[in-house]
């Protein structure tokens, strides 16, 4: 949604299946702290949120930029966390907060129990491709960061 | 006479309505229930790879996640004649029965303790005699006077400003709420602990499935490897000793908390032991492998049927056989091409939307026409229960020791005879009863799981047929799940690696299917019947009912517009 009905109201996109709760509070709670929305990107999504990728912070990002990837769910190397590009990962394209700020209360995300990111933050994902088959991404060469230590689950 | 509306029911998940029709003494001579929502999920699955359901199909219901997300990934495993790892089935059992104990908690305390607790009483109660009534109840630690003012207080600033917030329109004062106030304050103060309580055992389907809600899954097993180096995947030791802890604390809630109100609300209301369950059919699928989902007799909670509440009875029941399951469309907005009185086995089932309601805003539906969005699924032509009640029944029935000294003990507390299982009351005992068995089988697996990787055996995943060249041409399968609320089963076929048909048949369809040309009405119908409302403005009783079966209406309806035209225009102001 690009714009509202209303221009006086703020129309703030927050997407994900679901958005993750800590996306909503924290915009909710900037608003009513500074009297305004976050700052936004050109889809109206709170860059503090969606400014980078999954990929960007994800905990098997040393494997990926190494090219360690896992070809099974439970070969030697998804037991060793290895990147899941071949999987069917689609952290590479999908702009979201799962890797930093995690889920229910910092516990865990897709990509760090197992599973690709199917992208369900980013519009049109369910038609994008089928999830193990995913032809069309290519590992993005300016994707790289150091990646937060993986902490232990609280 | 006349005719109640209760549109929409409110504390349940989905879209439901209710047309109840009253004689002149306020008695309800019938009940109509109406699914008013459709969605597109079954539709969607066409020519989609198989794989992938789970992910869509998980979609059909953020509450009772996991549900599909595992009857999808065991369709296909059905079909294909996929074997899992055995860890894979302990750790479903384990998210399966996170899901229960999460879920039954928050419908016993957010969606359905106010029709029986008065929030508004709860202002005059006395803290410290409420804190020497939580002493006497259960163990539980929060216990002291200070700990209900506190609520008390929360609870008098919300009043004092106006705003109720999420006790707003309620039927506070209905001389049919029985409570003392220190029990209402007590169950207040327990929704409010729930709320924060309940994210806690969600962390179990984010520690195996990366998050709740919507975890992972994957067909072929569980996507979760275990770590064999701490710290470097989510299921590493450290995260399998917080599963035995988080199991731990969900038994003494459940034990100390839900089942100790439980008792004390029922207590008060026993004249609901009589009324609320009018078909006497009862049906479950059976679920919770120990550990091959293709032998039943190892399921936790037993696959059977009962008819006529003949407890002694139990019948089999298989989900492959087409005179079994069918679903019917006599009063459902849908068509079929063999005609409306056709009754299809969801191998052969039909999704195609024909709608025949009002196309504005409207009094009443046409209830000797179509009148829902539901189809009305049948058991060998019978309309049946699903749900806690069900179960709980099929396994007393069966003579499962734990559940029949459970039951017995509760009957005795409440002074109650059997009888009194097939009313309102008694399907919310049962989800209790069976949300404590649950509870307390948890770490039976768990240490089963622990077990295996200490051993060395770690395996969650089989690849062997994992790509579509494994796959023969045509394959069909079901794959079944006793989901909380009842009954669940996705029927898939495929084609050359797609999905050719996919049908999925729903906990709540069964219960609030509309009734069929055989006369026959389904289980919220027959439930309402002859409920007397003591005020036709303020149904609380139909509410107490209906909110019984804890209806999940998202799941209950399937289907949209195939040309994706739009069915529904939603204006914000």
């Amino acid at each position: 949604m690009k714009q509202g009905l209303f221009a006086a109201k703020p129309l703030v996109n927050a997407p994900g299946c679901p958005p993750n709760p800590e996306v909503l509070t924290g915009t909710i709670a900037h608003y009513l702290a500074f009297g305004a929305v976050p700052e936004l990107d050109d889809v109206l999504r709170p860059k503090v949120y969606y400014g980078r990728t999954v990929h960007d912070c994800c905990s098997r990002i040393e494997h990926f930029n190494n090219e360690r990837f896992a070809f099974s769910f439970d070969d030697e190397g998804a037991r060793l966390g290895y990147c899941l590009a071949l999987l069917g990962c689609r952290g590479m394209t999908t702009r979201n907060a799962c890797s930093s700020l995690k889920w229910n209360q910092g516990t865990s995300y897709p990509m760090y129990s197992g599973h690709g990111c199917i992208g369900c933050s980013e519009p049109g994902f369910w038609d994008k491709s089928d999830l193990y088959r995913d032809e069309g991404a290519m590992p993005d060469p300016n994707g790289i960061c150091v990646a937060p230590p993986p902490s232990p689950i609280s | 006479m006349g005719i109640v509306v209760v549109d929409p029911v409110t504390r349940i998940e989905g879209h439901l309505r209710i047309e109840a029709e009253l004689d002149a003494t306020g008695t309800i001579t019938r009940a109509s229930s109406c699914g008013t929502m459709v969605r597109g999920i079954e539709k969607i699955m066409q020519g989609r790879d198989p794989r992938d359901a789970w992910a869509f199909t998980q979609r059909i219901c953020g509450v009772c996640t996991t549900s599909h997300g595992i009857a999808s990934v065991r369709a296909v495993e059905d079909a294909l004649k996929i074997a899992i790892p055995e860890n894979a089935e302990i750790i479903r059992n384990l998210m399966n029965g996170a899901q229960y104990i999460q879920d039954h908690v928050v419908h016993f305390y957010h969606l359905h303790a106010m029709d029986w607790v008065d929030v508004v009483s709860a202002l005059s109660a006395d803290p410290g005699e409420t804190a020497r009534l939580q002493q006497c109840m259960s163990p539980w630690p929060n216990n002291t006077t200070d700990h209900f003012a506190a609520t008390q207080q929360k609870l008098r600033t919300f009043v004092e400003t106006g705003q109720l917030g999420i006790f707003n329109n309620g039927y506070w004062g209905h001389p049919e709420y029985k409570l003392p106030a220190e029990i209402n304050l007590l169950a207040v103060t327990h929704y409010m602990e729930a709320l924060a309580w309940q994210r806690d055992i969600a962390k179990v389907h984010a520690i195996f499935g990366g998050k709740n809600p919507h975890p992972s899954f994957v067909v072929g097993g569980m996507p979760c490897a275990i770590s064999t180096q701490d710290g470097v995947t989510a299921v590493n030791a450290l995260a399998l000793d917080r599963v035995g802890e988080i199991i731990a604390q969900a038994r003494a809630f459940v034990d100390q908390v839900y089942i100790s109100d439980l008792l004390a609300i029922a207590r008060f209301y026993k004249d609901w032991a009589t009324k609320g369950e009018g078909l006497g059919n009862f049906l479950s699928f059976g679920d919770f492998p120990q550990y091959d989902v293709n032998d039943e007799s190892t399921f936790f909670f037993p696959r059977g049927a009962i008819l006529d509440r003949d407890l002694g009875n139990v019948l089999p029941v298989d989900l492959n056989d087409t005179a079994q399951v069918q679903e019917l469309i006599s009063h459902s907005w849908y068509e079929y091409t063999a005609g409306k009185n056709a009754a299809l086995h969801p191998y052969q089932g039909e999704t195609t939307p024909r709608y025949s309601g009002p196309s504005n805003t409207y009094t009443n539906l046409d209830l000797d026409a179509e009148y829902s969005w539901l189809k009305s699924p049948r058991w060998r032509g019978y309309p049946m229960e699903v749900g806690p009640l069900a179960r709980v029944l099929i396994m007393f029935g069966q003579g499962n020791e734990v559940v029949q000294e459970t039951v017995n003990k509760v009957l005795a507390e409440l002074k109650l005879p059997l009888g009194a299982l097939f009313s309102t009351l008694g399907r919310t005992a049962a989800r209790g009863i069976e949300c404590k068995a649950l509870a307390d089988q948890m770490p039976v697996w768990y240490e089963r799981l622990r077990g295996n990787i200490a051993d060395g055996n770690g395996t969650v995943f089989d690849d062997s047929q994992f790509r579509p060249s494994t796959w023969p041409a045509q394959a069909q399968g079901v794959g079944f799940l006793e989901a909380p609320r009842g009954a669940l089963a996705h029927w898939i076929v495929i084609n050359s690696g797609r999905i050719g048909n996919y049908q999925a048949v729903v906990p709540t369809t069964w219960n609030a299917g509309p009734r069929d040309d055989n006369g026959l009405e389904g289980p919220y119908d027959a439930a309402l019947r002859g409920h007397t409302l003591h005020d036709p403005q303020q149904p609380l009783e139909i509410l107490r009912t209906i909110h019984s079966f804890d209806p999940c209406m998202g799941c209950a309806v399937h289907l949209a517009d195939p040309e994706g035209g739009s069915l529904l225009t939603v204006q914000i102001q």
